[in-house]
C-alpha cells in the first residue's frame, strides 16, 4: 500500500478494494476539474443549445482524461519494467485490476454519454 | 372650312361602324378623330364596349338600360300620354339581350328610365355635350363652320337601331336647332338567298323603311310627347338624306362576304367625310337636290386601292403579342438575362426550402418583441429569478405559468396577440419571392412553381413539428409544456456553475416551441389559401397569391393565344384576330384591292417583324414592352378584376402597334405609282365604285351633279392616275376639280367614290317584297306558339305610321 499508483503486485483483496475506491475518487475529481475548466473554455460564445454544448464538453473531458490516464499507464509500465508484466499470469491481472477498471470504465462511460447526446440531438428532438 | 360633326352610332352595328371610322382616322392622322368631331355610341346591350386604337378610344358610350321594362312602360304610359307604340309588358319581358330584335323595345330603351339612369336624359346630355365640344373646339378658329352636321348610323335589322333611328333624327333636330345637315347612314340586310330563319331581320328592316317613308312624306307629322316633357308635332323629315347600304352590289357582283366588310365600308365612308370629302359632297348634293337628282334617299359605291399598312401592323403586333404570351405561359423554359433555360423543378424546390427557413426565422424574430419589450431578455431574467429562488411556488409551476395557454398575461398571450405580425412576415416574404420570380423570369409557370414549392416547404415543416409532438391545439400544448417544464428542473448543471445559462436556454427552447405551436394555424391557413383558395390572407401590402390565380391566368392567356380553344363564342383572341386579318386581306368580295411592294402580305409581315426585332434590340419579347416598369403581378391582378381577355388583348396589341409604328417598321407605299404600273387591274377596282352597295330595281344614270371623285394624298398624282385611266379608255372618273379630292395625310390608299340617289327603297329595293312578306306574316313553325300574326307585326313596328 506504500505506492498505490505504481505497484502492480496483488497483495490482498482489501488493498485492492481500497485502491479501486481511491482511483475512482481521484478519477472523479480529475474529471470534474477538467470538465469545469473546459466548460469555461469551450463554446463560451454560443449561448444557444447550452445543454448540448455542456454534454459535448463532457465527452471532451472524458477524452482528455483518457489521454492523461494513458500517460499514467505508460509511466506505470515504464517504472515497473517490461519484465514485471506477466501477461500470462492471472495474478498479474488482479494487480492491475484497478487500472483496468478505470480504463474500461472510461471507454464505456464515453460511449454511454455519446449515446445520450445523440438521443438529444436526433431528428425528433426539440433541441 | 372644317365642319363641326357629330357621328352617332346606334346599336352594335353603329358601334362597329364608328370603330372602323375611328380606326381609319387613326391610321391616317395618328389621332382618333379631329377636334371638330365627336363620336357617340348608344347601346342597349351592356356587355358591348368600344374597342380603341393604340392610343385609346374616343367613342363616347351611352348605355340605355332595358332593366325593369315593365315599370318603364308603366311610367311612360303616364308621362307620355300612353303612346300607342309602347310594347306590352309580357312581350318585353321575353325580349332577351339588348332590345331582343323587337323594335318597340329599342325605342322603349331610349325613352325609359330605371334605377340605372334616365336613358332619354342621358342621350340628350351626350348629344348636348358633344354639340358643345364640337362647337367650342377653338373660339379663334375662323375656319370652323357655324353649323354642325350630324351623321346617325346603325343597322335597321335589330331592335335598337330600327327602333330609335327616327326618334334620334328628331331628337338631334330638337337639341341642335342650327344643324346644317342631319344624315342617316343605315345598313340593310343583303338580298336574301334564304329568308327562313332571318324573318325578324328582314321584317324589322321593312318596318323601319316603311316608317321612314311615312315621316319623309310632307303630309305626315311626327307627333309625340317625349319623356322630358316636350310635345313635338314636327313636319320636317327626320333626316335630310338617308343613305342605305348593304353587302350587295348593284351590278350583281358577289356580295361582300362578311358583315365586318360592310362595317368597314361604312366606316371608310364616315372617315372620308370627317377627313374632308363632306364639304365636297355637300357642294354637289346641293346642286343635285336643286335638280331633283337626289331625293330623300341615297346610296354610294366605294372602292379603293390600298397598301394595308394598318393590317400588317396589327398582324405583326398580334404575332409579337402571341410570342410574349407564349413566354409568359411556357411550362418548360424561361428566359433569364436574355438566356433561355429549362425550368428545373428540383432546383426551385431546393432554393425555396432554404428560402422558407429564412422566412420562418424572420417571422419568429418578429415575435420576440411585443410593444418594445424584448421577450428574450425578459425570459433570461425569469430564468435567473428561478435559479435564485426569487419566485413563488415551485419552478415547474412557474415555468408552466410563463407559457401556458390558460393565462392571458404571460408569454403565450403576448405572442398569440402578436401573431398577425408573423403572418405579415410570412405573406410579405412569400409574395416577395413569387414577385421576384415573376419579375425576373416573366414566366407564370416559374412563379407558380416557386409558390407551390414554398408551400411544400411549409407542409414539410408542419409535418416535422407534428412529429415532435406539436400541434395547434392548446390542450396538447399545455400537456407538452408540463413535460418540458419538468425537464427544465432536472440535470441543472449547477455543479459546473452553468445552471443559469442552461435554464435560459431551456426556457428559450420552450419559447421557440410555443411560437411553433402558435404559428401552426397561420401556416395551415397559408397552405389552404395558396392551394385551395378558400381563405383570403393579406400581408402588410399584398394579398398572398394563389395557385388558382396562376392556373386561371395560364388558362386564359393560352386561350388568348389560341393554344387552347376555351374561349366563349365571340370572345377576342389573337389567333382569331390573325385569322380575321388574313380573311379580310384575302376577301375578294370587298371592293378594296390590296397591293404590296413585295406582292405578298406575308412577306410584308415577315419584313416588318424582322425590322422590329432589329430595332427593338433582340428577338426575345419582354412584358416591359407592354407595361414598361409596372409590376407584372400587380398588372395581371388588376386585369383579373376586370374583363381580363379583352383588356390584355388591347393592352398588348396597342403597345406593340405603337412600338411597330414608332420604330417605323413598315414603310409607306406610293399607291399612285402602283396604279400607273398596273392600270388594268386598277381600273377594275375603280369600276367597282360605280356600282353602289344596294340592289335597286332602277338604273342609276351618271350625273355631274352627284359626287363622284377620286381621293388621294396628292392632287397631281390623282391626275396621273386619271390620265393613266384615260389612256386605257376608262373615263368614269373625270379629271376635273370636282373629280378629285386631295387629303394630304391619306397615305397608302386611293379611294374611288360615287354617290347615287333619287330612289324610293320601299318600292325600288329589289327584294322589298320578300322583306314585306317577312314583316307581314308570322314564320311557320315558330317554337313560341304565343306569337300571333298581330304580335309578330307589332314586334316589327315601333312607330304609329299605319
Amino acid at each position: 500500500m506504500e505506492n498505490i499508483f505504481f505497484d502492480t503486485n496483488y497483495t490482498s483483496l482489501t488493498d485492492m478494494l481500497i485502491k479501486v475506491i481511491a482511483f475512482l475518487l481521484i478519477s472523479g475529481l480529475l474529471l470534474f476539474v477538467i470538465y469545469l475548466m473546459l466548460t469555461k473554455l469551450l463554446f463560451r460564445k454560443n449561448k444557444h443549445r447550452k445543454e448540448i454544448n455542456l454534454r459535448l464538453v463532457f465527452l471532451w473531458t472524458i477524452f482528455a482524461y483518457f489521454i492523461l490516464f494513458n500517460v499514467y499507464i505508460f509511466v506505470l509500465f515504464y517504472r515497473n519494467g517490461i519484465d514485471s508484466l506477466h501477461w500470462t499470469n492471472a495474478k498479474f491481472y488482479l494487480g492491475i485490476i484497478v487500472q483496468l477498471t478505470i480504463y474500461i470504465g472510461l471507454l464505456a462511460y464515453f460511449f454511454i454519454k455519446r449515446l445520450s447526446l445523440k438521443k438529444i440531438i436526433n431528428e425528433k428532438s426539440i433541441n | 372650312m372644317a365642319t363641326p360633326t357629330i357621328i352617332i352610332g346606334i346599336g352594335t352595328s353603329g358601334l362597329y361602324t364608328l370603330e372602323n371610322a375611328q380606326r381609319f382616322y387613326y391610321e391616317t392622322y395618328k389621332t382618333n378623330k379631329p377636334k371638330n368631331v365627336e363620336f357617340i355610341y348608344i347601346e342597349t346591350n351592356e356587355s358591348n364596349r368600344p374597342v380603341g386604337t393604340p392610343i385609346g378610344n374616343d367613342i363616347t358610350r351611352v348605355y340605355i338600360s332595358l332593366d325593369n321594362m315593365a315599370e318603364m312602360i308603366a311610367e311612360l304610359k303616364t308621362s307620355c300620354n300612353n303612346p300607342s307604340w309602347l310594347p306590352e309588358s309580357r312581350v318585353v319581358l321575353a325580349a332577351g339581350l339588348g332590345a331582343g330584335g323587337i323594335r318597340s323595345c329599342g325605342r322603349l330603351a331610349m325613352w325609359g328610365r330605371n334605377q340605372k339612369g334616365d336613358n332619354f336624359g342621358n342621350v340628350i346630355n351626350a348629344i348636348t355635350n358633344a354639340y358643345a365640344k364640337v362647337m367650342h373646339v377653338n373660339n379663334n378658329d375662323t375656319n370652323l363652320a357655324a353649323q354642325p352636321t350630324v351623321f346617325v348610323t346603325g343597322s335597321l335589322t335589330g331592335g335598337t337601331g330600327a327602333g330609335v333611328f327616327i326618334d334620334m333624327g328628331y331628337l338631334v333636330r330638337h337639341i341642335i336647332k342650327n344643324a346644317k345637315d342631319i344624315y342617316g347612314l343605315f345598313l340593310l340586310p343583303q338580298e336574301p338567298k334564304v329568308i327562313r330563319g332571318f324573318e325578324v331581320m328582314y321584317g324589322n328592316a321593312y318596318g323601319a323603311i316603311k316608317d321612314l317613308e311615312h315621316y319623309n312624306k310632307v303630309e305626315n307629322n311626327y307627333k309625340e310627347k317625349w319623356p322630358n316633357g316636350f310635345t313635338k308635332d314636327l313636319e320636317a323629315p327626320p333626316y335630310e338624306l338617308v343613305q342605305f347600304i348593304s353587302q350587295d352590289y348593284q351590278d350583281g357582283a358577289p356580295a361582300i362576304s362578311t358583315l365586318s366588310g360592310l362595317y368597314k365600308m361604312a366606316g371608310l365612308y364616315l372617315f372620308l367625310n370627317i377627313a374632308g370629302i363632306y364639304e365636297k359632297r355637300r357642294e354637289r348634293l346641293v346642286d343635285a337636290a336643286g335638280n331633283s337628282l337626289i331625293g330623300k334617299y341615297g346610296t354610294f359605291g366605294l372602292s379603293a386601292i390600298q397598301f394595308p399598312k394598318d393590317q400588317i401592323q396589327e398582324f405583326v403586333s398580334s404575332q409579337l403579342s402571341i410570342e410574349l404570351l407564349h413566354r409568359l405561359t411556357d411550362s418548360a423554359e424561361y428566359y433569364l438575362n436574355g438566356q433561355k433555360r429549362p425550368i428545373s423543378r428540383a432546383s426551385i424546390k431546393q432554393n425555396m426550402a432554404v428560402m422558407f427557413d429564412g422566412i420562418l426565422e424572420s417571422a419568429f424574430a418578429t415575435l420576440n418583441t411585443v410593444e418594445a419589450r424584448d421577450l428574450l431578455v425578459s425570459i433570461d431574467k425569469d430564468a435567473t429569478r428561478i435559479n435564485k429562488g426569487e419566485i413563488k411556488g415551485s419552478p415547474v409551476e412557474f415555468i408552466i405559468g410563463m407559457f401556458t395557454s390558460t393565462r392571458n398575461d404571460n408569454y403565450h398571450a403576448m405572442v398569440n396577440n402578436n401573431i398577425k405580425s408573423a403572418l405579415n412576415v410570412f405573406v410579405d416574404n412569400i409574395y416577395q419571392q413569387v414577385d421576384n420570380a415573376m419579375q425576373s423570369t416573366e414566366n407564370l409557370y416559374y412563379a407558380k412553381y416557386v409558390l407551390e414549392d414554398i408551400v411544400e416547404s411549409i407542409e414539410r415543416t408542419l409535418s416535422y413539428w407534428k412529429s415532435i409532438g406539436l400541434s395547434s391545439q392548446t390542450q396538447n400544448w399545455d400537456n407538452e409544456l408540463r413535460k418540458l417544464a419538468i425537464g427544465c428542473t432536472k440535470n441543472t448543471y449547477k455543479s459546473v456553475f452553468e445552471h443559469d445559462a442552461v435554464l435560459k436556454d431551456r426556457l428559450n427552447t420552450i419559447f421557440e416551441l410555443m411560437k411553433m405551436h402558435l404559428s401552426i394555424r397561420v401556416l395551415i391557413d397559408i397552405c389552404k389559401h395558396v392551394r385551395e383558395g378558400k381563405i383570403k390572407l393579406e400581408g402588410s401590402n399584398h394579398e398572398l397569391p394563389k395557385l388558382q390565380f396562376f392556373d386561371e391566368l395560364i388558362k386564359k392567356l393560352n386561350a388568348l393565344t389560341g393554344r387552347t380553344d376555351e374561349l366563349e363564342n365571340g370572345s377576342i383572341s389573337f389567333a382569331r384576330r390573325l385569322n380575321d386579318i388574313k380573311g379580310d386581306i384575302n376577301d375578294t368580295t370587298l371592293p378594296i384591292l390590296r397591293v404590296y411592294p413585295s406582292n405578298s402580305f406575308s412577306k410584308e409581315c415577315e419584313k416588318a417583324k424582322e425590322t422590329y426585332t432589329q430595332r427593338s434590340g433582340g428577338n426575345v419579347r419582354s412584358i416591359t414592352e407592354v407595361i414598361q416598369q409596372q409590376n407584372i403581378l400587380n398588372y395581371l391582378k388588376q386585369k383579373q378584376s376586370g374583363k381580363f381577355n379583352e383588356e390584355i388583348y388591347l393592352d398588348f396589341l396597342k403597345a406593340f402597334r405603337l412600338k411597330v409604328d414608332t420604330l417605323n417598321c413598315i414603310e409607306d407605299f406610293n399607291i399612285a405609282s402602283y396604279i400607273r404600273n398596273s392600270t388594268e387591274e386598277s381600273i377594275r377596282t375603280a369600276r367597282k365604285a360605280t356600282s353602289p352597295f344596294l340592289k335597286i330595281n332602277r338604273v342609276f344614270t351618271p350625273s355631274p351633279y352627284l359626287p363622284r371623285f377620286v381621293v388621294g394624298d396628292d392632287s397631281n398624282e390623282i391626275t396621273d392616275v386619271l390620265t393613266a385611266f384615260r389612256n386605257q379608255n376608262y373615263n368614269d372618273f373625270p379629271d376635273t376639280i370636282d373629280g378629285k379630292k386631295e387629303l394630304t395625310d391619306l397615305k397608302n390608299i386611293v379611294v374611288f367614290y360615287d354617290e347615287k340617289g333619287n330612289y324610293i327603297p320601299i318600292t325600288d329595293l329589289s327584294y322589298i317584297n320578300l322583306m314585306k312578306d317577312a314583316y307581314t306574316n308570322v314564320p311557320s313553325g315558330l317554337a313560341d306558339e304565343n306569337i300571333t300574326s298581330e304580335r309578330w307585326k307589332n314586334n316589327r313596328s315601333a312607330y304609329t305610321t299605319n
